[in-house]
């Protein structure tokens, strides 16, 4: 194989690897743009109909969600707390993201 | 026939004859034992070094005739690449993709990721490689093991020991290979970069992803149907949650019967005419070109992206698009931390990293679709 011919190869292999990807970047953009549509139709009639009072409404969690506040009482760095929650899930066979810590309390 | 007689035909039959009239077989046991310390002792890649070594070792050990019996049958898994497709659907049913949804310009890292797979290419034609087995070698720079076993057992099967020994090498000297190259490609201010929290993703996301990603993929790379497929087959059973027992078999059992199957078979391929060449020094030498030229494209994008977005993607999770699903996002999260202790790129990290699995299973589509596989 001659040396233009290995480079138009590899340049072109790097070039459909970089256009796959990219596609998938735009089907990942075409997928949330419509699941958000949907999501926003479903909202919408049911947004005059209040079952609940504004001070009781329960916020809405994302089962696949990572993330929130936390109270750390004592003194505990970033990662003894993330010992202790990964223990913690670990422990009670519940992933992590379907579990919320309001606070963590050291115990002396 | 008297008793020395009887010892002397013994020791005549024995494996220790064998030893004698081929001392090349001898440096491969030892060679096995080797990898098995590697494996046991210094614990890269336990789960496949254990059984590649071994199944070096049983191959190698004379007049045993095992690899025209069981490890023969076994070895037809690798051969029809039937294995390394399974282990993708374990693989799939581990992953989260929700990173990769969440961000998915982490797609641009995993790509510039597969950077490794092209020099190592180049550079192995230009050793005198045949285009076969350049291109499979150059798949090692994808730092994933059953794409690399995949493509090696279709286009390289001399080679697929090497092969496959080089790529879970590298994989696991991971934390050693890329941490200079991070620090040598990015400078402390970049390094410090703390990313905001991705959005969330909703469970239909992830859903409707897998099936997306099976019918556009496939259709524009037919080849890359037997490990895009049963990766995003994995992750569907994962993400539905309706098939909770697919998803732990393919997670847990199924798996840990693959590799161990896979392992035995490759480590068996190792045979000393083969092995015991120059070649194999040089594909292993080519595999640490190719993961390093790798970690520097994907870093490179991730300067790119950087510098596009205002500063606000630390460079450092690019070179997590090497697959090596999750030590290299390990890494990235390590060196963050080093630079700045409130860093914490993991789950950012993990977006490329999925990504570099997608990118390399269609870097070594094309190469088997270009080279006939």
């Amino acid at each position: 194989m001659g040396i233009g011919q290995a480079l138009i190869i590899a340049a072109s292999g790097f070039l459909t690897v970089f256009l796959m990807l990219v596609l998938l970047w735009v089907i990942i953009g075409v997928i949330n743009k419509v699941v958000s549509g949907f999501a926003a139709k479903e909202a919408a009639p049911a947004a005059p109909v209040k079952t609940m009072p504004e001070e009781e409404a329960v916020p809405v969690r994302d089962l696949n969600a990572y993330g929130g506040e936390l109270a750390v009482y004592g003194d505990m760095d970033d990662k003894t707390i993330a010992c202790i929650m990964a223990i913690v899930s670990d422990e009670t066979k519940i992933p992590l993201n379907q579990l919320i810590f309001r606070s963590i309390r050291e115990v002396q | 026939m008297n008793i020395l007689e009887i010892l002397l035909k013994i020791f005549q039959e024995s494996g220790f004859a064998g030893l004698v009239a081929d001392p090349r077989s001898l440096v491969m046991i030892l060679l096995a034992c080797f990898l098995l310390y590697l494996g046991i002792h210094k614990k890269y890649e336990p789960l496949l070094m254990i059984p590649i070594a071994f199944g070096m070792l049983l191959a190698n050990l004379p007049r045993t005739g095992i690899t025209e019996g069981l490890i023969h049958y076994l070895s037809l898994g690798v051969e029809y690449g039937i294995y390394p497709s399974l282990v993708f659907l374990g693989t799939g049913a581990m992953t989260d993709f929700g990173p990769l949804i969440a961000n998915p310009s982490s797609l641009l890292m995993g790509a510039g990721a597969q950077f490794g797979i092209f020099t190592a290419f180049l550079m192995a034609l230009a050793l005198g490689f045949d285009p076969k087995v350049a291109a499979a070698i150059g798949v090692i720079g994808g730092a994933d093991g059953p794409t690399a076993i995949l493509t090696a057992s279709k286009l390289a099967m001399d080679y697929l020991p090497a092969i496959a020994i080089a790529a879970y090498s590298y994989m696991a000297l991971i934390p050693m290979i890329q941490p200079p190259l991070m620090r040598l490609m990015t400078t402390k201010k970049e390094r410090e970069t703390v990313m905001k929290q991705a959005r969330t993703v909703t469970k239909t996301e992830r859903v409707i992803f897998p099936i997306a990603v099976t019918i556009f993929v496939i259709l524009l790379i037919p080849d890359t149907a037997p490990l895009v497929g049963m990766l995003m087959f994995g992750n569907l059973l994962k993400e539905t949650g309706l098939t909770d027992r697919l998803s732990d078999t393919a997670q847990n059992a199924l798996t840990n019967i693959v590799i161990i199957f896979l392992g035995i078979s490759v480590g068996a391929k190792a045979a000393a005419a083969t092995f015991l060449t120059l070649r194999t020094i040089e594909i292993i030498i080519l595999g640490l070109i190719a993961f390093s030229f790798s970690t520097i494209g994907g870093l490179l994008l991730g300067k790119i992206m950087y510098r596009v977005t205002g500063g606000k993607v630390n460079p450092l999770i690019g070179s997590a698009g090497v697959s090596a699903v999750p030590m290299a996002a390990r890494v990235s999260q390590m060196e963050g931390q080093r630079a700045n202790p409130k860093n914490y790129l993991l789950m950012h990290a993990m977006g490329p990293n999925v990504a570099g699995v997608i990118g390399s299973a269609v870097a070594a589509g094309f190469m088997l679709k270009i080279f006939g596989g």
